[in-house]
């Protein structure tokens, strides 16, 4: 019965892979590629990887898929014919297949090669998990015992949030966005906000002994944020650079001072002490949740050249 | 089998049904406002009847609870959305399949 339950998301994941590739029209194609994130979210469950599958629900399907939709009205407003699919160019063509054959080459090495970890990194951290601070062997890797890596991905995502900027700053066809001024959903929101902001503070919390932590509940905190923005509520805090982009890094400042903290003593950058290391974590925790949503709200944020402009009834 | 067990399993059959039932409408109903109709009215129902067949077999009183907030919260953002695509398909002046008509494909979802 099992069998034929993953026998099925396997098939659905991979018709909606290709649908999203090759449907022409390209929002029929960002639809398929939110489905495929949804269902993706349900096979990482039946891997028993409920972290990764909030992830990818919160920010594979929905902050991605408000990206895109928000991407296809900006392709729409810059060129009035259809976007439609393009022929490569012969030697650009070539190159793609080659790299495309070299990387699936690669992969088929990589399986081929036996798996022979050298060390049984499971019982490594069970057996340290004691002394990490949390009880969710997910969090402590991500936020101490790989905390490096987790550093340098918040980096990233700040980064990318400049390169929004500038790619804004470039933009010869800004786009003007229109709110919706709908009591209903005015009203509803108005009901949905608290609970939403109460969600991601959970998982914020729960990410300590259960799945959750910082990236999910700043997804959701970033759907708020794109809530509150789409009914038209002003946002004087985006329209201050200082405070748009202070946002930005608060997370990751927080994140190398707490690290750096450990300097102080005579020990190594990130490692904390045993006994504190749960409140270093949730605090580095709170500072990355802020961060991650407010960083996921400016690249939906950015795209918009001025702020929203009241809907004309027709 | 126990009549637990009868009860659950026809209301999730009830429950799945309903759901066939929405989907049938989405896909056979000539306009967006019909189809609409379809998935909030249907699908809401076959949800409420699939979470009281978990409801009946759970140990606590606050993950029963919990299931009911679920279906309670689907509820009201179903209502919502569907409320804001009539909306919107209405701002757009999308027409409204007359009784008789035949079906016609509309270009709504393009939009």
């Amino acid at each position: 019965m099992n069998e034929l339950i993953d026998l099925t998301l396997v098939c659905i994941l991979l018709g909606l892979a290709s649908l999203s590739l090759f449907t022409q029209s390209l929002f029929r194609a960002v639809m398929f590629f939110i489905l495929l994130g949804l269902i993706l979210a349900l096979v990482w469950i039946r891997l028993d990887a409920p972290d990764i599958a909030l992830a990818e629900a919160a920010i594979g399907a929905g902050i991605t898929g408000i990206l895109l939709l928000d991407a296809l009205a900006h392709l729409r407003a810059t060129s009035n014919t259809p976007p439609q699919l393009r022929q490569l160019k012969q030697p650009r063509f070539w190159l793609a297949l080659i790299s495309g054959a070299g990387v699936i080459l690669l992969l088929a090495l990589a399986i081929s090669e036996p798996l022979a970890p050298a060390v049984a990194l499971d019982l490594q951290v069970s057996e340290n998990l004691t002394n990490s601070g949390v009880t969710h062997p997910i969090t402590a890797i991500l936020l101490n015992f790989r905390s490096y890596d987790t550093l340098l991905e918040v980096a990233v995502l700040v980064l990318a949030a400049l390169v929004a900027v500038t790619l804004r700053q470039s933009d010869e066809h800004p786009v003007v966005n229109e709110y919706l001024p709908n009591p209903l959903l005015h009203a509803c929101l108005k009901l949905f906000f608290p609970m939403i902001f109460l969600v991601s503070m959970y998982l914020l919390w729960a990410g300590a002994a259960q799945p959750g932590g910082a990236f999910q509940a700043g997804a959701v905190l970033a759907a708020a944020f794109v809530l509150f923005y789409l009914v038209g509520l002003k946002t004087q805090l985006a329209q201050n650079d200082i405070y748009l982009k202070g946002g930005w890094i608060f997370g990751l400042a927080l994140f190398v001072l707490v690290g750096s903290m450990p300097l102080l003593y005579g020990q190594p950058f990130l490692t904390y002490p045993d006994s504190q290391a749960g409140i270093f974590i949730l605090l580095i925790e709170l500072g990355l949740t802020l961060s991650i949503g407010w960083i996921l709200f400016s690249m939906f944020l950015l795209s918009q050249s001025s702020p929203l402009q009241k809907k004309d009834s027709p | 089998m126990s009549l637990l067990a009868i009860l659950q399993s026809f209301l999730l059959i009830a429950g799945a049904l309903m759901f066939c039932i929405g989907s049938l409408g989405l896909i056979r109903f000539p306009d967006t406002y019909t189809r609409i109709h379809a998935l909030t009215k249907a699908d809401n129902l076959g949800l409420g009847l699939i979470v009281l067949a978990l409801i009946l077999n759970v140990e606590s009183v606050a993950l029963a609870l919990k299931l009911l907030l679920i279906w309670g919260l689907v509820m009201i953002a179903s209502a919502l959305s569907g409320h804001l695509v009539a909306w919107e398909a209405d701002e757009q002046c999308i027409p409204l399949c007359q009784p008789g008509e035949t079906e016609r494909h509309l270009e709504s979802e393009d939009e």
